[in-house]
């Protein structure tokens, strides 16, 4: 570390900074109300839908809102790498502002605005039966495209986080609550599911039979 | 409402706002561009000024710029991200509530590019929502840590946690194993909500702070504030050291890697 990189990491915090005071910004611009979202109930009743070919290392997929996070804002993951167990997967999400917040957020330099920052710190392990029935997959990108972002280096990595009272705490925390909600979630369905078996054609799904068909292709992010 | 069910229908039909009819097409406008003025002046407060709004006619296709994602078929799954928020019949007002949610990222975004926003924010000035720190106490010069004397460091961390609460030493090594300070099993075992478990939380760095500027009377704010940060960490090590001999707190803090291996 030296004086270079010091200035440079309270130039990248500063503008993190900025993002963070104008996420609140508008999140207060609604108030507490700030529409309507599942809760925990969201979960049960959605029926599986397995994607055409399965799921592969790149698979850039869409939360369905089936916890509280999910339903404030669209999450998006990539699918890292298979876990320990057979038919489990460790994905890590995309990060909800622009510009990483610490080390272990990476600038993937995909062009969509809700794929620009990768959280690797934030990867869980989720099965494959459970990603299918609440995930929509939206694109892919290459193996090689995803390791590049795995080894970047520290220019487009987020700044050290070394003071106890950072705000980004309060953010790592939030951000923390995804996986917390939605491990609750698919037990709460599990259960449910051992009661009583899900059917296919819910009523509430109307735009899953409408868009049946999985469009396999589309890898993209180079 | 500014906005019917049946327009929001029509465009998740027809896919954008340009493909739609001039009656859904202005409805949709007139929406995007009230909710985009209305996250600009939040956010810009005094300096809001009509100069920045983009034109009305834009706002709307604006949000389905930011939030494309993937191929032109698999993109626009946000649209089924918003209908599917409710476990009921969708409404106009889920629709406009997921919309505005998307919205208010896509103003943020907005205001970077082409606000008058200052991001620039120097290294004294206090950041918004601390309690009196800057940059320089977030990300100190790292060349002042060589000078830190450990025992000192040791010194400072023992005093206080002599002086600690149960309740501080959960949050402690709740944070030492990266377990949010709102998650149930903290809030489980302090008997207090997540505002509380926060404010105890700076209570320690608080103690800290004020032990090493007792130990340190002749120090600099630069040399005060690395002690701290150093201590803030033995502390941290020092509680997940003494759980994994002594666990108290098993029950609620099992499963956390390397704690009770």
């Amino acid at each position: 570390m030296n004086d270079h990189t010091d200035r440079t990491d309270r130039e990248k915090l500063s503008l993190w900074m900025d993002q963070w005071r104008l996420d609140h910004a508008l999140a207060a611009a609604d108030g507490p109300h700030g529409g309507p979202h599942c809760g925990d109930e969201c979960g049960a009743g959605l029926p599986p839908h397995p994607f055409a070919d399965g799921l592969r290392v790149g698979d850039i997929l869409l939360l369905k809102p089936v916890t509280p996070l999910t339903a404030r804002r669209p999450t998006y993951v990539v699918v890292v790498a298979p876990a320990g167990d057979a038919g489990w997967w460790r994905v890590a999400p995309f990060g909800r502002l622009s510009t990483p917040a610490t080390p272990e957020e990476v600038e993937t330099g995909l062009k969509a605005h809700p794929l620009r920052v990768l959280c690797l710190w934030n990867g869980h392990a989720v099965p494959a039966r459970r990603l299918t029935a609440w995930a929509w997959r939206v694109g892919r990108i290459t193996q090689a495209a995803l390791a590049r972002i795995g080894a970047a280096g520290d220019g487009r990595r987020g700044p050290r986080l070394v003071h106890p009272l950072d705000p980004r705490h309060t953010y790592l925390d939030e951000e923390r609550a995804l996986w917390h909600e939605w491990d609750r979630a698919a037990q709460a369905a599990d259960a449910a599911d051992a009661i009583t078996p899900t059917e296919n054609g819910s009523a509430t799904d109307l735009w899953e039979h409408a868009r049946a068909a999985e469009d396999p292709k589309g890898e993209y992010g180079e | 409402m500014l906005t019917r069910l049946e327009q929001w229908e029509e465009w998740m039909a027809r896919c954008a706002i340009g493909r739609c009819g001039a009656a859904t097409a202005a409805a949709l406008q007139r929406f995007g561009a009230h909710r985009f003025r209305h996250y600009l002046s939040a956010c810009l407060g005094a300096r809001f000024s009509e100069s920045v709004v983009p034109d009305g006619r834009d706002c709307f296709h604006l949000l389905e710029t930011h939030c494309r994602v993937g191929t032109p078929r698999t993109g626009k799954r946000y649209k089924e991200w918003i209908a599917s928020r409710s476990r009921g019949a969708p409404d106009a007002a889920l629709f406009e509530s997921g919309a505005s949610m998307l919205l208010r990222d896509t103003v943020r975004v907005y205001l970077r590019r082409e606000g008058p926003v200052p991001w620039q924010v120097s290294a004294d000035a206090v950041i918004e929502g601390t309690d009196g720190l800057t940059l320089a106490d977030l990300l100190p010069d790292t060349r002042e840590t060589e000078s830190i004397d450990p025992a000192l460091v040791e010194a400072v961390a023992r005093a206080c946690l002599a002086r600690l609460t149960e309740n501080h030493r959960i949050v402690v090594l709740a944070r030492r194993v990266g377990m949010p300070l709102s998650h149930p099993t903290v809030l489980a075992l302090t008997g207090v909500g997540k505002s509380w478990t926060a404010r105890l939380w700076a209570e320690v760095y608080e103690r800290l702070a004020a032990e090493t500027r007792l130990q340190e009377p002749d120090g600099t704010r630069e040399g005060w504030l690395q002690i701290a940060l150093h201590a803030s960490e033995w502390l941290g090590n020092q509680l997940f050291f003494q759980e994994r001999v002594e666990k108290r707190w098993c029950q609620f803090f099992k499963g956390v890697e390397g704690l009770y291996e």
